[in-house]
């Protein structure tokens, strides 16, 4: 009886254990019944361009129990050449009591719809602890914008559609993005009256990295100087406003000072328009606001209208790069050479065991492990080179683009063959701009640092291919002392090689700059016309000539009036142990052009 | 070595190598060798490569597979002469000794296949460990045969038909891979998960080792007998 009675307490006790264990596996699902609601808004005032970083708004509503788990964004697309392609974003949230935080991300939508789909959409899904307790799912299709964006900052005063042909999307100081890369889309931004002051320093730092990154930031001054009085612009600005005046002769307000910029039009002794250049991007300053409809107004929506051709990026140039990469096999010949000698000592050797049956026993094991373990030692030395040993072969090449004086940007490919089946994760910093090329599918897993899980699932012989941005502070410095003297400074930790000066169409060679280091000299008549020796066309060579010319490309649009070249071996993604990265990335480091600060 | 492994403690020589197997050990090492370096795979450029070219090296492994387990046979079969000079029990000792040393003569193949395919070195010492058991059974299943039939002619067609049947059965009867020595080997350089290889690793070993015992078993009571 008593153990009947003890086996009872032994069951009563299962029983409770069972309906604690069953109450805390439905934890989550008790969240679900709490109030939670997911507001995701894509894009800037609602429109994005396909293939280009986007802001992604997700505002959760709650009300419940404290809860922890991860905001995932998805998308799925069906690429029309290379197979589906699926890019996700994960980042942590911890939501308490009646909580309604927004989360703004980062992510190059595509407008291809899902397999089986027939509109682009993206999913966003709040999970915890494994379970999903909320999705929402968005139709892209009426947001997509077949050209870059424009934004218009200014409270009202301005046509949607400027006498340029551009198409503006107004937003307000809340509706800017917090980081660099939600402007990725955006062409050009028009800044009337509007604020700057009062915008956060995040958004102020992101449009100002925005802008080294090629963006065109027109500013419309006028009577709206008085509000653009901020030092962060007035740094930047190729023209200094002392005063803002009524010009009768031109029939409106005109901001009037000294420019330092290319003067771009000008009338009734006045410069109207002028452009100066910041990185890569470019700075308008007009003198008048551009809100009536004078003739100089005329002429300056003229001269502000933009060139019918794009400046592409070239996206292609890794991939193109990497294809041409070899795959590194151990040589045949010096292999085949080593188990010849190898054979022929152990075939001699037992030959002569056979012929001298006094060499028996222990001493023909000893002989016959000592040659082994000789030969063993040198095949594993030979064979444990990275090339060979790697699970997966990389190619790494960058611009790093620098204005003296000023932040510097990256722009990078990253490619990837895994010679063996799994995933590759590779961390980088957390403002930088990722984009998938072709049917490249990545994981991003968002925290201090981005962690990239790419190609997940690969399978060996499988490639994957990323172009990104990135902006740096610029660690080289270039001082054009008196005469022809030049001082060279590497504050960076990266060695610069084969390191050139160029001016008037010559080349200097200044040799190596070791990480850190500095140099003086002084350039001499005897330079060269070209940089790159055309001998030896190995695939480095071919490497730094398709990189230089990809740079030449935009140097012609650019006109430096000096520049300052080297190579850098400087790794933007981190290393992992389980790949063998080939890295090169050409420094262009230049001078103000003639007449642009 | 033990001394009481020895009928007749004379002469010890000869006992890792001998004048009737040198040819066909010395004729392995140098066909699997060839074999190895004409498998492997030549650097060229990315664009170039095709899925082929990342499938598993097979050839070398399935040559390998065939030489090794008819090397096997072939020092098993040469047990026969030593029965004057050793203990069954020394016999033993001698066969699996025989055949481990010529499985280990091949280790910087193995490194060689297995770095070069970016796989870790370590893996070539459990291929080893693997066959060694199946040549040790094969070793078996040759002495075996010298005892049972005395015409040359008849062991030869039974040997070979027996060994083609094993392995040709045992590769393209699904079930059967796990018995396969060159399926085992292929799956652990294709990346078979470590559920996969233990699989590999422990069942077949494990019937090899079964099959291989109850020869040695057969073979001791029939020594004893005679």
């Amino acid at each position: 009886m008593r153990l009947y009675a003890g086996a009872g307490g032994v069951m009563r006790k299962l029983i409770v254990y069972a309906l604690l264990g069953w109450l805390i596996s439905m934890l989550p699902n008790v969240n679900a019944q709490a109030q939670l609601t997911l507001e995701v808004e894509v894009g800037l005032g609602g429109r994005f361009l396909p293939d280009h970083h986007t802001p992604i708004r997700v505002r959760i509503i709650y009300d419940g129990p404290p809860l922890t788990g991860e905001l995932i964004l998805r998308q799925r697309s069906q690429q029309r050449l290379e197979g589906v392609r699926t890019i996700e974003l994960r980042r942590p949230v911890r939501l308490g009591g009646k909580a309604r935080p927004l989360y703004e991300s980062y992510l190059p939508l595509s407008d291809a719809p899902p397999p089986g789909g027939d509109e682009p959409e993206l999913v966003a899904v709040l999970e915890s602890q494994g379970h999903k307790v909320a999705s929402r799912r968005v139709v892209l299709t009426d947001l997509v914008s077949p050209e870059p964006l424009v934004l218009m900052l200014s409270d009202g005063g301005y046509l949607k559609v400027l006498p340029t042909g551009e198409r503006v999307i107004s937003l307000t100081a809340e509706q800017l993005p917090e980081d660099w890369r939600g402007y990725a889309g955006v062409r050009r931004i028009y800044l009337g009256r509007f604020n700057l002051g009062l915008i956060e320093p995040s958004k102020r730092e992101a449009l100002s990295k925005w802008l080294i990154r090629g963006g065109e930031l027109v500013v419309l001054a006028g009577q709206n100087a008085y509000l653009q009085d901020v030092p962060w612009l007035e740094e930047i600005l190729p023209f200094h406003v002392e005063d803002v005046r009524w010009i009768e002769e031109l029939g409106a307000h005109v901001a009037v000072g000294r420019g330092s910029g290319e003067v771009l039009h000008s009338e009734a002794g006045l410069a109207l328009l002028l452009r100066g250049r910041v990185g890569l991007g470019r700075i308008y300053f007009s003198a008048l606001d551009l809100r009536g409809r004078s003739e100089a107004e005329k002429a300056i929506w003229k001269a502000l209208t933009p060139e019918r051709i794009e400046r592409p990026r070239p996206l292609q140039l890794g991939p193109e790069l990497f294809s041409k990469m070899e795959l590194i096999y151990p040589d045949k010949l010096m292999l085949g050479g080593l188990l010849v000698l190898y054979l022929a000592g152990i075939g001699l050797f037992s030959l002569w065991t056979l012929r001298n049956p006094q060499w028996s026993g222990w001493r023909v094991l000893i002989i016959v492990s000592a040659w082994l373990g000789l030969f063993s030692a040198g095949f594993f030395a030979y064979l444990k080179r990275p090339e060979f040993s790697s699970r997966v072969q990389a190619l790494e090449i960058g611009i790093i683009w620098g204005m003296a004086g000023g932040d510097a940007l990256l722009q990078g490919w990253y490619s990837a063959l895994a010679k063996q089946a799994g995933s590759l994760e590779l961390a980088f910093g957390p403002d930088t701009l990722l984009l998938p090329l072709g049917g490249t599918s990545y994981r991003l897993r968002q925290g201090s640092e981005q962690v990239l899980r790419f190609l997940p699932g690969m399978e060996a012989g499988s490639t994957g291919h990323l172009y990104f941005e990135e902006v740096l502070p610029l660690q080289v410095t270039v001082e054009l002392g008196e005469g022809r003297l030049i001082r060279v400074r590497n504050g960076s930790s990266w060695p610069l090689r084969d390191v050139v000066f160029w001016r008037e169409g010559i080349y200097y060679p200044l040799g190596d700059l070791a990480g850190g280091g500095a140099r003086e000299e002084v350039i001499s008549g005897l330079g060269a016309n070209s940089w790159l020796k055309a001998d030896g066309w190995g695939f480095e060579q071919q490497v730094k000539w398709s990189i230089f010319k990809a740079a030449q490309a935009e140097l012609e649009r650019l006109k430096p009036k000096w520049m300052l070249l080297g190579w850098m071996e400087r790794p933007s993604l981190k290393l992992h142990p389980a790949e063998d990265r080939w890295i090169v990335k050409l420094l262009v480091l230049m001078g103000a052009e003639g007449g642009v600060r | 070595m033990r001394e009481g492994l020895w009928v007749r403690p004379a002469s010890q020589a000869e006992y890792w190598f001998d004048k009737t197997t040198w040819a066909s050990q010395m004729t392995f090492f140098l066909l699997s060798g060839a074999v190895l370096l004409l498998a492997l795979p030549s650097s060229r450029p990315i664009e170039d490569l095709t899925p082929a070219s990342f499938e598993p090296a097979g050839a070398f492994p399935l040559i390998f597979v065939i030489f090794y387990g008819i090397l096997a046979l072939a020092l098993g079969q040469a047990e026969a002469d030593w029965r004057d000079r050793l203990s069954t029990a020394g016999q033993l000792v001698q066969l699996l000794g025989r055949q481990l040393l010529t499985l280990a003569i091949t280790l910087p193949y193995w490194l060689i296949l297995l770095m070069a395919h970016a796989q870790s070195p370590l893996l070539s010492g459990l291929v080893l460990l693997q066959l060694g058991i199946y040549g040790f059974m094969m070793g078996l299943f040759g002495w075996g045969l010298a005892l049972l039939a005395r015409s040359e002619v008849f062991r030869f067609n039974l040997k070979y038909s027996i060994f083609i049947l094993y392995l040709v059965v045992s590769f393209l009867i699904p079930p059967l891979r796990l018995l396969s020595p060159y399926w085992a080997i292929v799956e652990l350089l294709g990346g078979a998960s470590i559920g996969e290889a233990s699989g590999l690793l422990i069942q077949g070993p494990l019937v090899w080792g079964g099959v291989a015992a109850s020869i040695g078993l057969w073979i001791r009571r029939r020594l004893a007998l005679s």
